[in-house]
């Protein structure tokens, strides 16, 4: 249950291209953009995911991501703190949201959780649209403070400035979410998780409180949410409401664990790396208009072709123990 | 460990319940002594099934009590009552369909105890209950490629390890052969003899004469008889309920 996987030979291959690759393509800053923003939505996924591992499929999750996003800008706005501590400090909005969801839904199961959490997306979104004299609406707010410059081992680095510092530092946080999706699954709180996702009556057999095992997940996975959400707007420099709570980014991560396959870490890791990049980097150039529809037709080719995910092309580690 | 005198595992006092205005059980009282074997038999819709929910909490008495080894249980949700010790089988077995039997069983064993067992431990254990119930050969398949009474197997393998002190097991034995049904009664029998108590339902009145001590027969939601096996076959009142107006030689082999 616990040994070394199969894939991790090409699953390491995979992180030293991605950690490598800006130092041969030193001055492609809009593709350093794209990477980065990828690595991001990517770790949305990866967040998503680990809701997912207790048998759950979110429809909400732009509830967290917007939570957190105007959470970290209010507390940068109004009391000019750095977005270093705004970002962490705001992801709690994401949780204690997560809170209510666990208590409100936790009879729900399958389509209807999936609905119900859908609509649950437009609570947050109505109150920020309309408290006006705190959120200024849907005018949003603007001049939100970029990332932070650190010190790193005795170097200046300007997250806010730095593209390339930028992508290493997304980078960095989607290999920290794959790490907890990983802990997620291969873990004895893995084989919970697992329990509960393939049968509740015998996971409850074992003892195993499902809900309870559930509303943790989702405790990791909104916090994770709020964290990219905020992460995001600290980078765009803006947040609005339609910005941010976006049925768009309720799906991303389905559609990136569709593609990719959702039992196995990398496969949302795999998913956004392809995707993303394939629609912002190509797509939109070659069609400007109707890109979209092309984007559509890669997924529905995918779920066709490969239903179980392209992560099933790596290698198979033993599932047994 | 063991008082002098078998301990009280499970008292049951005076359940009732009933769904709209059917009842389904009517001021139900027994008790399990430590290492008992007790029988429920009663023809279709006679409530045994929502007793071993009440039993097991999946649900809830409208009134009544239970106490689970001197510890009032009523109100318990299933998944505390599991940890106290309490494991049970299902009609539709409860199995997870994507893992191995191997994965399913060792699972069982590796999540329940104080403190946890390792994962090896776990492995060991998980290997016993697997050659217990006869499933070795079958321990790399996937749990939902094997056939409905290999399921049930494999469900009570797993609820084996998790180390239950009670056991309830809901019809375990339908569509199995004579071997497998052999197998089944002297492997629960030897598991009876190192304190496991059993509390089961079966439509197979063999399988109640070979293992049961007692056997409580309900019918309509009532306790109507109650006495070692051999006794309720011919009483009047089990016949009744079970076979009606038919003549009485066909209980020797169903109940």
């Amino acid at each position: 249950m616990r040994k070394i996987r199969a894939s991790f030979l090409p699953a390491a291959a995979g992180v030293l291209l991605l950690a490598l690759w800006p130092l041969v393509f030193p001055g492609a800053t809009q593709v350093h953009q794209v990477l980065g923003l990828t690595c991001l939505f990517g770790t949305l996924a990866l967040a998503w995911n680990i809701y997912a591992l207790s048998g759950a499929i979110s429809l909400g999750h732009a509830a967290f991501f917007g939570l957190g996003a105007y959470a970290s800008a209010l507390l940068n706005h109004y009391y000019h703190w750095s977005p270093l501590f705004t970002i962490p400090l705001g992801a709690l909005a994401s949780v204690a949201f997560a809170v209510f969801w666990s208590l409100g839904f936790r009879r729900l199961r399958g389509v209807y959780l999936g609905l119900a959490s859908m609509a649950a997306m437009e609570i947050p979104k109505a109150i920020v649209d309309n408290w006006d004299r705190l959120t200024y609406g849907s005018m949003g707010i603007m001049g939100l403070d970029p990332l932070p410059t650190l010190a790193l081992g005795g170097h200046a680095v300007n997250f806010g400035t730095n593209i390339t510092a930028r992508y290493y530092l997304l980078l960095a946080i989607m290999l920290l979410a794959a790490r907890l999706n990983l802990e997620a699954i291969h873990s004895r709180w893995g084989w919970i998780l697992r329990a509960v996702r393939e049968n509740e009556t015998a996971a409850t057999m074992l003892g195993i409180a499902a809900n309870r095992e559930r509303a943790k997940a989702l405790m990791i996975s909104s916090y994770l949410s709020g964290i990219t959400g905020a992460l995001y707007v600290h980078i765009v420099g803006l947040v609005e409401p339609a910005m941010v709570f976006n049925l768009h980014l309720s799906v991303l991560p389905l559609i990136f664990s569709i593609f990719g396959g959702h039992t196995r870490v990398w496969g949302p890791v795999l998913g956004a790396l392809i995707l993303y990049p394939l629609e912002q980097l190509f797509l939109m150039p070659l069609l400007p208009m109707g890109h979209s529809a092309l984007y559509g037709l890669v997924i529905i080719l995918t779920i066709f072709l490969f239903p179980t995910g392209i992560a099933s092309w790596l290698p198979s580690a033993p599932k047994s123990v | 460990m063991a008082a002098i005198g078998p301990q009280v595992c499970l008292a049951v006092r005076q359940i009732n319940k009933s769904f709209g205005d059917r009842t389904i059980l009517r001021e139900v009282s027994f008790s399990l002594a430590e290492g008992e074997i007790l029988g429920l038999i009663g023809p279709n819709g006679a409530g045994k099934t929502t007793l071993f929910n009440i039993i097991s909490g999946w649900q809830k008495p409208a009134s009544g009590s239970l106490v689970f080894f001197g510890q009032e249980t009523t109100t318990w949700p299933p998944e505390r009552l599991s940890r106290a010790g309490l494991a049970r089988t299902f009609q539709v077995p409860q199995i997870f369909p994507e893992m191995t039997a191997l994965e399913n069983v060792l699972l069982g064993a590796w999540l329940k105890g104080k403190p946890l067992p390792s994962f090896k431990q776990a492995h060991v254990e998980a290997d016993y209950c697997l050659s217990l119930v006869g499933l070795m050969d079958k321990r790399h398949t996937r749990a939902r490629d094997l056939p409905l009474p290999q399921q049930r197997l494999l469900e009570l393998a797993r609820a084996l390890a998790t180390g239950p002190r009670l056991l309830l097991l809901d019809e375990i034995a339908a569509g199995f052969s004579q071997s497998a049904l052999q197998r089944l009664t002297a492997g629960l029998l030897k598991l009876r003899d190192q304190g496991l108590t059993l509390l089961l339902t079966d439509h197979l009145f063999i399988l109640m004469e070979a293992m049961a001590d007692r056997v409580l027969a309900l019918d309509r939601g009532e306790i109507i008889a109650q006495g070692p096996p051999s006794s309720l076959i011919h009483h009047p009142e089990v016949v009744s309920a079970y076979l009606g107006a038919r003549s009485g030689s066909e209980a020797e082999g169903a109940a």
